[in-house]
């Protein structure tokens, strides 16, 4: 992407490259790319690709994602939130009896226990799984590869890390056109 | 193809993605709808809808600046074509969730190519819902304060949430909302895809709204999961939103409203009318933008059946109530019963079985799963019904009093009828915005779908 | 996402070896015996006991197969994949169903002990005696003939295509499934309604709630699945259908336990919820004299045990996927589906609370070994997997996300 905004410019100190990055055909090229590099010693990859593909993780040696954990504090903490509200509001706050229903009880209050939980999980998975994929994020280095737009479409693409301890550029290259990447380059960083 | 066609495995599992397409064509079909200018068709259903919009937004100006009182109800029918508009419009958004979550969980593939549509039906059927309890309160700039338990300095009171029209508002709130999360996550590896085919200030309008997806591996793996935990609780979500505008009418001891099946059945009804309000627009869409290899007549058949699996638990809900209602051996139940079949309204009970229950059972045909015309016709005759469904139990309910002198008859407004009239313009208006500007297929999913349609051939020659 | 491999699993053994198989068949059919044999007594002893009881264990036994007839014609309607490697077990459950007809003779002849419009007093019953066109002994007998004869012949013809294509393997007896299970489906709902009205409804017979048979087939589907994870497992730990029915498999059952202990958590809290906020003396009183007494400490038990501790337990993904704790779940569920069903009939017998009866045990083990005989003369030489099928390949190699 050309777009790159003046204070998103990075400073001398960091590394000059991001990564060797090359595209593949298919999911399954990738795959094999990755296995291969895994094989090779490079520990610091990644994957780019239109559609999610089954087996990328394990191939990559990636654990599970934590966000199911995180889901379910907030199921709780929705549902706290809303016994405190019904049983406050309607029990000690402001205590008025309609229909001779008790000031409190647990069957009327079950939906909003309910709806509330849902919501806050909701919000939980999605904010949740924006902070671990460090989202949003306007600029990348990732969007100076030249062939980068090929992610989004039908080309299946391979980022070998320039911190990786046994980076050097040109066995990297070289190991990613042996396995069938077109547009092999050096991307800045 | 041919000896495609022969195999049994194609057979039972028919490609969900035609015309020997590649992941490219895929980018570029869905994709190009949004960045070309649009159709003479779509032009032609703006010029329908977008006045039709436009009487909504009269009508509920007339309604603010006089009062709730130009609307039809009245005692003894207090509720009348607001609810039952709501409870229809609630009830349609059901299918965009049942598509994009329940089918997802039961790894029914054949959703790709509609779950994005159908939840972006979903969004403006809810929008459509929300303006009839926004505005039956006559004054909704204070709405918030009636509706939501926000701190009030002057009186210090709260809501009754012991009352089902609070978790009416909770559930219709978190029900928009959710919806709309799983939408827009849905759509975040779309957006990046039109990003990177734009340039200029398109390009950085979607590069923002995209969040800067890049697809990597690593956000592939999160974003699945959320996916996942998003269906995952929008399930049993979807349920609860219209077992809660169910509990409306069940908590009361009205006859004829007070029924422990309501739950169960009014989700089921919702789930049916959806689905028909989703073949409607569908086989328009169809038509308006050529996706033929996308929307299959596979994906119509499924629907159809999906319509006619609901429609009879819908029937055997109605049966269900005459049943008891005589078994009860409750004169109030047996007489709202027999009032509702054979009272003033019975018209309205007649239609409403046509629709509901007769017209489904012309898609135990394969012809007609099959042919785009009858389909929607059927689907419309659906929405209808669900409609008058709505009303049926609403307005017959209440037009007998317990007290015979308190009898009556609902008659509906001219601003009811307008404002109903309106929000169908409204509804159209976003649909044919959101085909305009936002891929109306997912694109991802379709190529995963693709994926897998590649490798299964591969595997099998 | 789920997503099909295009390697093999290793073969498994599909049949199981007849010493096994005599074996099994022996332990049960002694069980039978001697269930049979203390039932009769408790029959010749204490007639409305035994009846109660008897009653109780045959609800829990049918409404399983109904689950498992429930769970068929769903499968082949969805065309779904994943589960076909488990079919032929939930078949053979399901075709325990047409003896059902003669066990329901027992609770036929116990009319008089067990549902009180049978009585008298019925007749001169200002509400009861409008519905005694319906609830009397000969209607009773007829209906519960025709459920049988329904389920009978849905539960014959689904087992039998399904065999058939065992030998052939022709994709013609897939496509006539489906035709079959689309009104299966529908006559399923309405007989297990009737059912339901006729076999617990109406011990109560002056209540009523449209939602009943939803809520009968509800803890019948969750009664199944558990039964089908515990036969799997079974057959697992004697070294069958290790690849067949592997950690995916098991992971996707799970999601059913869960589902359906969810399912019948919304259906029973609705069904109570409205007649609680309802509060009508025709209706709440249902609920009032299953809240008498121990029965109340019962009630909550059920909230917690058939709802809560399951669902929260059942929620994480590790827990569908660990058989330990699948095993567990399975039997707890069980006996909760019983306790349900126990709840619901027994304190019309003993109403001031909970009173165990040594019949409550005799009949369970009689009916359900004698259930378990049935289920087990069918695997017996036959595959356990539906071996012709046309999507057992893909099933074999589904993977859960």
């Amino acid at each position: 992407m050309a777009a790159k905004l003046p204070f998103m410019e990075t400073n001398g100190d960091e590394p000059k490259y991001y990564a060797v990055m090359s595209d593949f055909n298919t999911p399954e090229d990738l795959l094999r790319a990755v296995r291969t590099a895994r094989t090779a010693g490079y520990t610091q990859l990644e994957a780019f690709s239109p559609f999610p593909i089954h087996g990328i993780d394990e191939a990559m040696g990636e654990g599970r994602s934590p966000l199911g954990w995180i889901v379910i504090l907030c199921a709780l903490a929705g549902i706290a939130l809303a016994i405190l509200l019904q049983w406050w509001t309607g029990a000690i706050d402001y205590k008025l009896v309609i229909a001779g229903k008790p000031l409190f009880a647990l069957e009327p209050s079950v939906p909003i226990i309910f709806e509330l939980g849902v919501l806050v999980s909701a919000f939980g998975a999605v904010i949740g799984m924006l902070a671990l994929n460090k989202l949003p994020q306007y600029w990348h280095p990732f969007f100076n590869y030249t062939a980068h737009a090929g992610a989004s479409n039908d080309r299946f693409l391979l980022a070998i890390s320039a911190t990786d301890p046994k980076f050097k550029t040109d066995e990297v290259k070289a190991l990613l056109d042996s396995l069938g990447g077109r547009n092999t380059e050096l991307v800045e960083s | 193809m041919a000896d495609l066609a022969l195999d049994p495995r194609v057979e039972l599992n028919p490609p969900l993605v035609t015309g020997g397409q590649t992941y490219a064509d895929l980018t570029e079909k869905i994709s190009s709808i949004t960045e070309q200018p649009p159709p003479k068709q779509w032009y032609f259903g703006m010029a329908i809808a977008v006045p039709v919009a436009l009487l909504l937004f009269g009508c509920l100006t007339y309604l603010v600046s006089t009062g709730i009182g130009v609307w039809g109800n009245n005692i003894p029918v207090g509720w009348g074509w607001d609810i039952t508009n709501f409870v229809w419009w609630i009830g349609i958004g059901h299918a965009g969730t049942l598509i994009s979550a329940i089918l997802f969980l039961f790894r029914q593939k054949w959703r790709t190519s509609i779950n994005r549509a159908a939840e972006a039906m979903t969004l403006f059927a809810v929008a459509c819902a929300a303006i009839y309890p926004l505005f039956h309160t006559g004054r909704p700039w204070r709405a918030a304060y009636w509706l939501f338990p926000l701190p009030n300095e002057y009186l210090h009171i709260w809501q009754n949430f012991r009352s089902p029209l609070m978790w009416d508002v909770f559930a219709v709130s978190t029900y928009g909302t959710v919806s709309l999360l799983f939408w827009y996550v849905g759509l975040i590896p779309d957006l990046a895809t039109l990003r990177d085919r734009a340039a200029g200030l398109r390009q950085k309008i979607f590069a923002i709204m995209s969040f800067g997806w890049r697809g990597s591996a690593r956000q592939w793996k999160h974003y699945e999961l959320a996916y996942l935990i998003l269906a995952g609780i929008s399930t049993p979500l979807v349920l609860s939103v219209h077992s809660i505008v169910s509990f409306d009418f069940a908590t009361s001891v009205l006859p004829g409203w007070h029924t422990t099946i309501f739950p169960p059945y009014f989700v089921a009804g919702a789930i049916y009318s959806g689905f028909a309000m989703v073949v409607s627009l569908l086989v328009l869409a169809r038509w308006i933008y050529g996706l033929q290899n996308l929307i299959t007549l596979k994906h119509l058949d499924n629907m159809c059946k999906v319509m006619l699996a609901t429609g009879m638990i819908v029937g055997f809900s109605y049966g269900t109530e005459y049943f008891i209602a005589w078994y009860s051996a409750n004169p109030f139940e047996q007489f709202t019963f027999r009032n509702r079949a054979f009272g003033p309204y019975w018209w309205a009970y007649w239609t409403m079985i046509t629709c509901n229950v007769l017209s489904p059972q012309l898609f135990w045909f394969k012809k007609m799963r099959q042919s785009l015309v009858g389909m929607f016709i059927i689907s419309i005759f659906i929405n209808i019904g669900m409609w008058f469904e709505r009303f049926v139990i609403i307005v017959t309910s209440l037009h007998r009093d317990f007290l015979p002198s308190s009898w009556g008859y609902f008659r509906p407004t001219w601003v009811d009828i307008g404002t109903f009239t309106g929000t169908i313009g409204l509804f159209l208006t976003l649909f044919l915005l959101f085909l305009r500007f936002l891929p109306a297929i997912a694109i991802a999913e379709v190529k995963g779908v693709l994926h897998g349609q590649i490798q299964r051939e591969k595997g099998d020659h | 996402m789920a997503q099909e491999h295009p390697h093999q699993s290793a073969a498994d053994n599909y049949f199981l070896a007849p010493g096994m198989w005599a074996t099994v068949r022996n332990g049960l059919a002694f069980l039978a015996l001697a269930g049979w044999i203390a039932s009769i007594a408790g029959f010749a002893t204490n007639r409305e006991q035994f009846h109660f009881s008897y009653l109780t264990a045959f609800l829990f036994c049918v409404s399983i197969g109904l689950g498992a007839l429930f769970f068929v014609l769903v499968q082949h309607l969805s065309g779904s994949a994943c589960s076909v490697t488990v079919r032929r077990l939930e078949e053979s459950i399901m075709r325990t169903l047409p003896f059902g007809v003669v066990l329901f003779g027992l609770v036929v002849t116990g009319i008089h002990y067990t549902y009180h419009w049978s009585h008298e007093s019925a007749k001169t019953d200002a509400v009861l005696k409008q519905k005694l066109a319906y609830l009397n002994a000969d209607w009773f007998t007829i209906r519960g003939v025709i459920v049988f004869g329904l389920w009978t012949i849905w539960a014959l013809v689904l087992f039998r295509k399904s065999r058939a294509q065992d030998v052939d393997g022709a994709i013609a007896h897939t496509r006539n499934l489906v035709k079959w299970s689309a009104p299966g489906l529908l006559l399923l709902f309405i007989t297990a309604s009737v059912a339901s009205f006729d076999w617990i409804m109406s011990l109560d017979p002056h209540w009523f709630s449209t939602m009943f048979g939803v809520y009968f087939l509800t803890g019948g589907g969750l009664g199944f699945i558990a039964v089908l994870i515990l036969i799997c497992l079974a057959l697992r730990n004697a070294g069958y259908l290790n690849n067949a029915i592997n950690e995916e498999h098991y992971h996707d059952l799970g999601k059913w336990l869960f589902c359906m202990t969810a399912f019948w958590g919304y259906i029973a809290f609705s069904q109570y919820m409205l007649i609680w906020y309802g509060n009508l003396p025709e209706e709440i009183f249902w609920f009032k004299n299953r809240l008498v007494g121990s029965w109340e400490g019962m009630a909550i038990f059920l909230v917690f045990g058939h709802f809560l501790i399951p669902f929260f337990a059942l929620l994480p993904r590790a827990s569908k996927r660990n058989f330990k704790v699948l095993t567990f779940f399975a039997v707890w569920l069980l006996v909760m589906h019983y306790a349900d069903i126990y709840w619901q009939v027994m304190p019309v017998l003993h109403k001031n609370g909970i009173s165990p009866h040594w019949l409550d045990l005799a009949t369970l083990v009689a009916l359900v070994s004698t259930f378990g005989l049935i289920f087990w003369a069918q695997l017996r030489e036959r595959p356990l997997v539906p071996v012709g099928d046309p999507r057992l390949r893909q099933s074999l190699a589904f993977h859960n996300a």
